[in-house]
């Protein structure tokens, strides 16, 4: 039997590399008349793993985008093209990604990754070989230190938790606030910001509990938290999670008000919390009560393409990211007559007054984060999210 | 706070322990372990949940599909993996399972999708408040399932004819073997009660958070074997108690110490007791596994 399984494997490893090599021959043979007119962007994020399905809502926000972006072209009639590397938002992956992206010198810009973690691994290997890192969705405040071709599209937690600890207090009145938060770089900058906003508005914390990304069961954390009898909780979670807590809260018997940062604004939450999630007020990146242009349109074919009611942050956000860089690639185009990874970088940096969806207009600051970042406090009520409004 | 911790902690080491049952049922009768139980957990709760929706609401209907998916994935995992080197080095197997179960969540991934999918019906309406607690009809639920299922275990193993030929099979294979027992049935047996165990258990855990996601399987199934380890694998009730008081332990830890060191209090106490106790809780002699 052992001999047996041996040739199978010896078989499998034979073909699986004929494979590669029939596959290596096939994309040679045509390549060079065809790369001409595209223009690679590596994006680098969780399509597997632990954060798959975040993954999944780019991939829908960057199809949309090109689709637009493709018919138009850029640099003179060129295409965009995505390649795509799976980091599953695993620090060590992410970086073995970068690698790989930066010695490949058909890819102009790179979008990495999910968490701050993964973003971060991989950004020192971006900056010493000059590549844009542009990442969707991490909101650290911190993100953009590690070197000048970093960028953030996200608002950041100071400005989250600024906004958070408005509502909560001045909106609120709370006097006693709880803050539940997932225990890594995003979570903890969540509780960290809210915590400091909050005490200094005079505010008693009345519990700190963290949790881990695999966590299901929230009722052990949830039960210490109903002895300090807050009036409101604060989440630092994603939208999974944030309807599991919410759910298994009012399971048992809290009744605070629960209020969230930006990154529960989908409408998954509904699917996973049902009705207990009505009541429950988030901040969106993006104007709900208001769209402009860009946002209308975006939704507009998102929903017919999908058959969904409306994108969530990360669609939104990725479907920026693109054209943002694709901006980039025009000016510098149009400047220099040549795109280079130094070329989008610059013109990126300097990109101002950019009509979005995720935010009405994105200027980037000197740190290449969002200059006045805004947020719009929105209330999940029977399967919808409408403007909040005291 | 005292009841409602014990309640959650109980609910979630009823969960722990139909997955713990299956690996001491496993472990005590090959001396192997088998890493994709929890991914046999995912698919039986997958089945359940898309029978479910597809019926309209059956339960019982979508009971019954996680229990002959999963028990079924459970026989042919003992086909690939651990028949061909039942008398080899146990290391085969477990990396066999390890590809399994990477190769069952990826499958499950390409198939459903990445996100998480609801239970869909509100489970949790029925509560019974006690005071300060509060306990949810589901919970209440859980918790009898998980220990009914357990009574039906014991009395399979002691008092039915197959459940001798397991005890038999599990002291010693040849013996048992020459005495005319088939044990390449018995064993396929032991694989098959594990599995559909760990199939109900998924769907239950699947309804319980309303959370169904191709990854729901790893960290329980972790958490699931060390309970049994530390009620002392290859025994029922060990696995059981250890996996109930493994619950009880987080749920204590988490709400009166902290819930950033919920694990690292749980293993602690656990690495203790292996370390006095090297056969578990209640782990006796090899003889008496099953």
């Amino acid at each position: 039997m052992n001999t047996f399984v041996k040739k199978i494997a010896g078989l499998l490893s034979v073909g699986v590399l004929s494979i590669g090599l029939l596959a290596g021959c096939g994309s040679g043979s045509d390549k060079a008349s065809k790369d001409d007119n595209i223009i690679y962007l590596g994006a680098a994020g969780p399509f597997t793993g632990d954060n798959a399905e975040y993954g999944t809502e780019w991939k829908k926000g960057f199809d949309i985008a090109l689709e637009e972006i493709n018919a138009k072209g850029v640099a003179g009639g060129k295409k965009l093209q995505i390649i795509y590397e799976d980091t599953q938002s695993d620090p060590k992956q992410s970086a073995t990604v970068a690698q790989k992206f930066v010695k490949n010198d058909k890819i102009y810009a790179v979008f990495c990754d999910f968490t701050t973690n993964s973003t971060w691994s991989a950004a020192p290997i971006y900056q010493k070989a000059g590549l844009v890192q542009l990442a969707p969705n991490p909101s650290h405040p911190q993100l953009t230190k590690p070197g000048n071709y970093i960028f953030q599209l996200c608002p950041t937690q100071a400005d989250q938790a600024k906004a958070l600890s408005t509502l909560a207090v001045d909106e609120l009145k709370a006097k006693k606030i709880a803050v539940i938060y997932l225990n890594t770089d995003f979570g903890k900058a969540v509780k960290d910001n809210v915590v400091t906003a909050a005490k200094a508005k005079g505010v008693e914390i009345a519990g700190e509990e963290s949790y881990l990304p695999t966590d299901k069961d929230f009722k052990a954390q949830l039960t210490k938290i109903k002895t300090g009898n807050p009036e409101v909780i604060v989440l630092g979670s994603y939208y999974t999670d944030g309807a599991l807590i919410v759910k298994q809260a009012r399971d048992l018997g809290i009744n605070a008000q629960f209020i969230a940062s930006s990154s529960v604004h989908s409408p998954a939450l509904f699917q996973l919390g049902g009705s207990a999630v009505n009541g429950l007020i988030t901040m969106s990146v993006f104007n709900v009560s208001n769209p402009g242009e860009t946002l209308k349109n975006f939704s507009a074919k998102y929903s017919s393409k999908y058959k969904a009611n409306e994108p969530d942050t990360f669609a939104t956000q990725a479907y920026d990211a693109i054209r943002l860089i694709a901006n980039a690639i025009n000016k510098t185009y149009e400047k220099n007559k040549k795109v280079t990874r130094q070329g989008i970088r610059d013109e990126l940096a300097s990109t101002k007054d950019f009509p979005a969806a995720s935010q009405d207009s994105i200027t980037y600051s000197a740190n290449r984060q969002l200059e006045n970042a805004k947020l719009y406090p929105i209330i999940a009520k029977d399967g919808k999210f409408l403007p909040y409004k005291k | 706070m005292l009841t409602q911790q014990i309640i959650n902690g109980l609910t979630l080491g009823s969960l722990y322990a139909l997955l713990a049952v299956g690996f001491s049922l496993i472990c005590g009768i090959l001396n192997m372990i088998t890493f994709s139980h929890g991914e046999i957990f995912m698919i039986g709760a997958f089945s359940g949940l898309y029978t479910i929706i597809a019926l309209g609401g059956n339960l019982p209907l979508g009971l019954a599909a996680a229990v002959v998916v999963s028990a079924a994935a459970g026989i042919l995992t003992e086909r690939i993996a651990f028949r061909p080197f039942r008398n080899e080095s146990p290391l085969s197997p477990a990396l066999i399972t390890i590809g399994l179960s990477i190769s069952l969540q990826a499958g499950i991934l390409l198939l459903f999708g990445a996100d998480t999918k609801p239970f869909p019906y509100n489970v949790s309406a029925h509560k019974f408040i006690l005071g300060n607690t509060v306990i949810s009809g589901i919970e209440v639920f859980v918790i009898g399932i998980s220990i009914l299922l357990m009574i039906m275990l014991h009395l399979f193993i002691h008092y039915t004819r197959w459940g001798l030929a397991l005890r038999a099979t599990s002291q010693r294979i040849e013996a048992a073997d020459i005495m005319g027992i088939s044990t390449n049935r018995i064993i396929a047996i032991a694989f098959c009660t594990a599995s559909l165990l760990a199939g109900i258990d998924g769907l239950l855990a699947g309804a319980y958070y309303s959370a169904f996601y191709p990854r729901m399987g790893v960290a329980i199934s972790l958490k699931a074997l060390a309970g049994a380890t530390f009620g002392g694998i290859g025994s029922i009730q060990g696995a059981m108690a250890g996996a109930l008081s493994l619950g009880v332990i987080e749920s204590l830890a988490a709400g009166y110490i902290s819930a950033s060191y919920r694990d690292v209090i749980a293993f602690t106490i656990l690495i203790f007791v292996l370390l006095i106790k090297p056969s578990g809780l209640l782990g006796q002699m090899r003889e008496e596994k099953v």
